[in-house]
């Protein structure tokens, strides 16, 4: 009896291992969870603590992965890869470490001129270093560039320090910050790109106009600019300097220049103004006009003013910005719109009764900035007035944001070696183009990363060539790449029939940029997809908070239980006992 | 070592004892010279100083005859102790001894089984065969001697070519030629000019030098150099040998530098030192008429008059005279006589001197409409010197009824032209004196007229100074103004620094005064009329101090060009077309902007050698050439000469934060005047979704 039985259980086993059945259950499965950081050096360890403590419930997936039950965001940083995280979100968030410091911004302009002195705005956080002095340090290419040291009052402050330099030399310039307090000391990275190129700018005057005459004398003293002037005279004479257009209304005439200042407006024609008018917003350009007298003409249509109101005063008053960035204007004579119109907003008012003399207003792309000052160029003397800086910064700042034919941007200038880097390219024609119109539009790009020698790094480190790809709305194209392994500057470089445009990197990875807080957009970012932010000190909290925002659906799963290893033994009991009984009794 | 006490025995031993010693000494010898030259290489590879040298090369030699002897030959210490081994090298030095001495050695050192006889007869015989032997012949010390001396030879050149601490940065040991060229000192003396009664003065080793001008400077130079270079604004000299250093003398005459350098046979510079020297110029002589101190008409001739002078200079005084010029006769009949008017002067001191006069002016026999113009002169004590003179003041004798157009010479029409900005004032006085008495029209109405009138003397000095005159529409605001037309056409010539005129700015404010003035007497405000009135009249007399005649206050070049006058006809009128002119680079801050890259460059670098500090000292020299007596640049000279200085003998953490701080200080100065980059950053997507934004408003509101 007992050997056919086990001699009937191998052999039952040697069939089911023959036929390989399959079993399907439902069962449920443990939830996946995809946990990132966006700043792994500040908030590393923090990101460690919480995938530990997460792993005991769950399966962490340390990226971005949307197909996840859940993410959890670590740090005070909204990753780069936040597009791709599953609902719901929930994010830890660190607490800041007392005393610390940490610089949560630097602002550095991406194109500088060689000419110019550089703005380097850097915002620190600094925190339990009360009475100490921040220092905050420059460098440019590893050397000392500028130094400024303030000294804290209160406990913890959030504090920003414009610092400056002239560049030594053009092209891509890594810049390096720190701020330093009490003995701490936190670093970020920044570039720029420094260029030759001056901005080319157009003044035209109706008929001579002092005003018109002392900004332009101020502006071409500034090496930043090449100006081209007209001054017409008297009928059919003119005053020229370069090779000015001789029609404003001729098609393309004005299309060069980044910036067109426009002196004794009223002497303009209709098709000047229609000119200006196709200028701003075919072209995105910049137009100032200058007024030295309040007569109405065709080009209070450009500005949309219905009514306006003058006053002469016995006294100047001051034109201040409200920028501090422009020096003040003086003047007696002043004219203003009664209501400024929808879409303006003042550049510089007068101290005494706030009225916006000096405004802008965007016209399409392009943006009008209308003087009221009329006689403020009788107070350009520098000791009265701001006169001259006033006109040369606000001419500079019009022309620095004249779009170029093409424009490129990266979305970082600083990255680490194989990181994904995105960049977009704006064929200017095309941005601004009417399609409402129709028509067809061509526009042919190349795009390629070089090194900042000038050598393909694509030839160096054999990347393909960057592709790019049209997306709405019309005339952007975007694309990627990944950033060469071999720390370095780099650029990338496209070219069009338009033109060519250029934008820098730096690959390192002792580099890093400056980190925000962003602990509040967190918190929103969380709540707006089903989560919740938690402090690093409630992270006891957050398997709870996970289990109850998520039911895990049960899924069926199917096994095969002869496919493992084990029926072998069972198998050779099963045999050997048979065996073992038969030589016991003697029957074998 | 154990002997038995017989006399041969003692004997051996006695000869193996010296033969022990002979043998310590001489591997001390050799380990001494060993040490030497091994501690002398050493410091020639670390380019060690003098003190150094010596001290790690003697070092090395104790430790090597030291070492030497207590471990021998085997390099076992205690080898000494061993008397068998001491008899081996015996034997092996004297074979004829046929072992002998070892055996005696052998039975001596320890416990034998040997029979008294034969230890005796052995003994015996060692001392016999030792008998013949001199230790000195077997281990000569001629060997490690001369070794002895060849390495305290090698030491004592050592020491006398390398270069003393003071002379060398220590950097290099590449550079043992440059580092024998050094500047132990420099010595100035400051000679003042004689004149000055000041001392000469000493200075040892300055980082300045202030001196007056017209100083001699002598410069002496100490140091160890084939021939030393001195370098100044003038340009490069080199100094002649004076004893045991160089000298050389030259005069102050501005602010400037010296740049000394050592140089070795070859050409090739050393160290270097800067001296900057700032000159303080000799302040010409101050004098004054403080009595009566302005200008005096009579209708009839006083008896005297009492003029009082003061006078002072910043070294001092060595004259001081009381001129005058009078004018006489009419029509172009006219006599000048030029005199002095004799006077008692006081001396508070060398510098400060005080005068009194009583001008007899019966004497001068003056006619109405003659003129007296007198003034002060001093003269300090140098003997170029010329005489300053203080303000003139003139005394008319006028004809009943006249005055004289106060500060240039009127035109022949008195009663159009002559209606002074002095006699405004009056009028102005008068008027406010009997205002409480008249009717209040009656005021206004002659307050009207002054104003009338203190524009025709307004229009007057506009017309001489070549301006436009002023005619704007509105009477009431027009004359507030000066006439900014005319002034912006001139505007060329103020680039062009044809007007940088300290009478022509004053004449300026006088005529912005009588604006202000006559538009407060057409407000009836007489009390800041009369303010206005007194500021112009300041300023008039300001502008015409050296000279009481217009004409001599307009330059040449201040002519009235009749090409501005934008007459001419219509047909001549053409196109004007200009070449554009670029900003010309300032070449200082080019110079500025390309020497902080250096030094930024120069801090960055991970070591710094020789060439560094000749890079630095050469960077501190060329701001020294760029503005030798700017205040904002000296101190970064001096951060760089004490960096160049000091390289190699601080630490390299300490030469780089020194030269950082250079840096950074002179990046601030760089920066001053350059323009700021805008920060924004462009966007043409934010661009045109704000004008689509904006067109949408105002299409609400029914605009474009």
């Amino acid at each position: 009896m007992i050997p056919g039985l086990l001699r009937l259980a191998a052999v039952a086993l040697a069939i089911a291992a023959w036929l390989d059945p399959a079993i399907s259950s439902a069962r449920a499965a443990r939830p996946l969870v995809s946990v990132v950081v966006a700043d792994v050096l500040r908030d590393g360890e923090l990101f460690d603590r919480v995938v530990r403590e997460l792993e005991r419930d769950f399966t962490v997936v340390r990226a971005s992965l949307p197909a996840a039950d859940a993410a959890v965001i670590v740090g005070t940083r909204v990753p780069a890869s936040v597009d791709d995280l599953p609902s719901p979100v929930f994010a830890v968030l660190n607490r800041p470490t007392e005393p610390s410091v940490s610089i949560e911004a630097v602002d550095v302009p991406r194109h500088a001129q060689a000419d110019a002195r550089i703005p380097v705005v850097v915002r620190a956080h600094v925190i339990g270093a009360r009475g100490s002095d921040v220092v905050f340090a420059l460098r440019s290419r590893g050397a000392p560039a500028d130094r400024q040291v303030v000294t804290m009052d209160g406990d913890s402050a959030t504090m920003e320090t414009r610092l400056g330099f002239v560049p030594g030399a053009t092209g891509l310039l890594p810049l390096e910050v720190s701020v330093s307090a009490a003995g701490m000391e936190a670093r970020a990275s920044a570039m720029t790109f420094v260029e030759q190129r001056r901005w080319s700018v157009l003044f035209f005057d109706a008929r001579p106009s002092w005003m018109s005459t002392f900004v332009r004398r101020v502006v071409e003293g500034d090496p930043r600019f090449v100006v081209t002037s007209r001054v017409m005279t008297s009928r059919g004479i003119a005053t020229e300097t370069g090779r000015p257009p001789a029609d404003l209304s001729v098609a393309g005439s004005i299309e060069d220049f980044d910036a067109v200042v426009i002196g004794a407006p009223e002497g303009l024609s209709a098709g000047d103004v229609a000119a200006l008018e196709r200028y701003l917003r075919g072209r995105g350009g910049n137009v100032v006009l200058l007024l030295d007298r309040r007569v109405a003409g065709p080009w209070d249509r450009l500005g949309g003013v219905s009514a306006w109101h003058g006053i002469r005063l016995a006294e100047p008053t001051r034109v201040r910005d409200a920028d501090p960035g422009f020096g003040g204007l003086m003047a007696t004579t002043l004219a203003w719109p009664a209501v400024l119109p929808a879409g303006a907003s003042a550049v510089a008012a007068d101290s005494a009764g706030g009225r916006p003399i000096v405004w802008t207003s965007s016209v399409g792309a392009g943006r009008l900035v209308v003087s009221g000052a009329l006689d403020s160029w009788h107070y350009r003397d520098r000791g009265q007035s701001g006169f001259g800086m006033f006109w040369t910064d606000l001419v500079a700042e019009r022309a620095a944001a004249s779009p170029p034919a093409l424009d490129l941007r990266l979305d970082r200038a600083i990255v680490g070696p194989g990181d994904d880097v995105d960049l977009r390219a704006f064929v200017r024609d095309l941005v601004l183009a009417d399609v409402r119109r129709g028509g067809t539009w061509t526009a042919t790009l190349s795009a390629a990363v070089e090194s900042g020698d000038g050598s393909r790094a694509d030839e160096r480190e054999a990347r393909p060539i960057v592709r790019l790809w049209p997306e709405a709305p019309l005339g952007v194209f975007s694309g990627g790449f990944r950033a060469p392994d071999v720390p370095g500057a780099y650029r990338v470089v496209v070219e069009s029939d338009r033109g060519r445009a250029e934008a820098g990197f730096i690959v390192d990875t002792a580099a890093r940029p400056a980190a925000p807080d962003e602990r509040e957009l967190l918190t929103a970012f969380a709540s707006s997809r089903g989560g919740s932010a938690i402090d690093a000190g409630r992270l006891s909290e957050l398997s709870p908070l996970l289990r109850s925002a998520f039911r895990p659906a049960p899924h069926v799963e199917t096994w095969y239980p002869m496919r493992a290893p084990w029926w072998i033994v069972p198998f050779v009991l099963a045999l050997g006992g048979e065996w073992w009984w038969r030589r016991r009794h003697g029957l074998a | 070592m154990r002997v038995n006490a017989s006399p041969d025995g003692l004997a051996v031993t006695a000869f193996l004892a010296r033969v022990t010693r002979r043998l310590l000494v001489l591997r001390a010898l050799e380990g001494a010279a060993l040490g030497l030259v091994v501690g002398l290489t050493t410091s020639l590879v670390l380019s060690s100083p003098r003190l150094a040298t010596a001290s790690l090369a003697l070092g090395m030699g104790v430790i090597g005859a030291t070492g030497r002897a207590a471990m021998g030959d085997r390099f076992r210490p205690g080898w000494w102790r061993e008397t068998p081994a001491i008899a081996d090298r015996v034997e092996r030095r004297a074979p004829r001894c046929r072992n002998i001495v070892f055996t005696a050695a052998e039975l001596a050192d320890g416990p034998s089984a040997a029979h008294a006889a034969v230890r005796n007869r052995v003994y015996s015989d060692a001392q016999r065969a030792v008998g013949n032997l001199d230790p000195g012949e077997l281990f000569p010390a001629l060997t490690p001697a001369l070794g002895l001396v060849a390495a305290l030879l090698f030491l004592t050149a050592s020491l006398i070519w390398t270069p003393s601490p003071s002379s060398t940065t220590g950097v290099s040991n590449t550079e043992t030629s440059l580092q024998r060229v050094a500047i132990d000192g420099v010595d100035v003396e400051v000679r003042p000019p004689s004149y000055s009664g000041r001392s000469v003065q000493s200075l040892v080793d300055p980082a300045r030098v202030e001196a007056l001008a017209g100083s001699r400077l002598r410069v002496r130079v100490r140091g160890t150099a084939a021939a030393v270079r001195l370098e100044t604004i003038a340009g490069r000299i080199e100094l002649e040998r004076d004893g045991n250093g160089w000298s050389t003398e030259l005069p102050a005459t501005g602010d400037d530098f010296l740049a000394i350098e050592a140089m070795d046979q070859r050409g090739g510079t050393g160290a270097r030192r800067m001296v900057a020297v700032s000159v303080t110029p000799d302040r010409p002589p101050q004098v004054r008429i403080t009595n009566p101190g302005r200008d005096l008409f009579f209708s009839a001739v006083p008896d005297s008059l009492v003029i009082e002078v003061e006078a002072d200079d910043d070294l001092g005084l060595s004259s001081l005279r009381l001129r005058y010029t009078s004018a006489s006769g009419t029509g172009e009949q006219f006599t000048f006589r030029e005199q002095d008017v004799p006077f008692s002067v006081t001396r508070r001191d060398g510098r400060h001197w005080t005068a009194r006069a009583v001008w007899r002016l019966r004497e001068l026999r003056l006619t109405p409409s003659d003129m007296v113009v007198y003034r002060a002169e001093a003269r300090d004590r140098r003997p170029d010197g010329v005489p300053a003179p203080s303000e003139s003041f003139v005394i008319e004798l006028v004809a009943p009824g006249a005055f004289a157009s106060e500060g240039f010479a009127a035109d022949d029409e008195r009663d159009r032209y002559a209606v002074s900005q002095q006699m405004v004032i009056i009028k102005t006085e008068r008027l406010l004196s009997r205002r409480a008495d008249a009717p209040a029209d009656s005021v206004a109405q002659a307050s009207r007229q002054l104003a009338a009138e203190q524009r025709r003397v307004r229009a007057e000095f506009l017309f001489m100074m070549g301006g436009e005159l002023e005619d704007t529409g509105d009477s009431l605001s027009g004359t507030l103004l000066v006439d900014e037309v005319a002034e912006a056409e001139s505007e060329g010539d103020v680039l062009a620094g044809r007007l940088a005129n300290r009478s022509r700015v004053e004449m300026q404010r006088a005529l912005r005064a009588m604006s202000r003035a006559a538009a407060g007497l057409v407000d009836a405000d007489l009390e800041r009329a009369l303010a206005d009135e007194r500021v112009a009249l300041d300023n008039l007399m300001r502008a015409f101090a050296r000279s009481r005649f217009l004409l001599r206050a307009l330059t040449q070049r201040e002519r009235l060009d009749l090409n501005r006058r934008l007459s001419g006809t219509l047909a001549d009128a053409r196109r004007d077309t200009r070449d554009r002119v670029d900003p010309a680079t300032e070449p200082r801050a080019a110079e500025l902007r390309r020497i902080l890259v250096e030094v930024a460059s120069l801090s960055a670098r991970p070591t710094f050698d020789a060439d560094a500090s000749r890079s630095a000292a050469s960077f501190a020299l060329a701001l020294m050439r760029v503005d030798p007596s700017g205040d904002s640049l000296r101190a970064i000279v001096t951060r760089l000469r004490a960096v160049a200085d000091s390289m190699g003998r601080v630490p390299v953490a300490r030469s780089r934060a020194m030269l950082e701080q250079a840096a950074l200080d002179l990046a601030v100065v760089v920066r001053i005047g350059v323009p700021v980059a805008p920060l924004r950053v462009r966007s043409i997507e934010r661009d045109a979704l704000g004008g689509a934004l904006t067109d949408a408003l105002r299409r609400g509101k029914g605009g474009l």
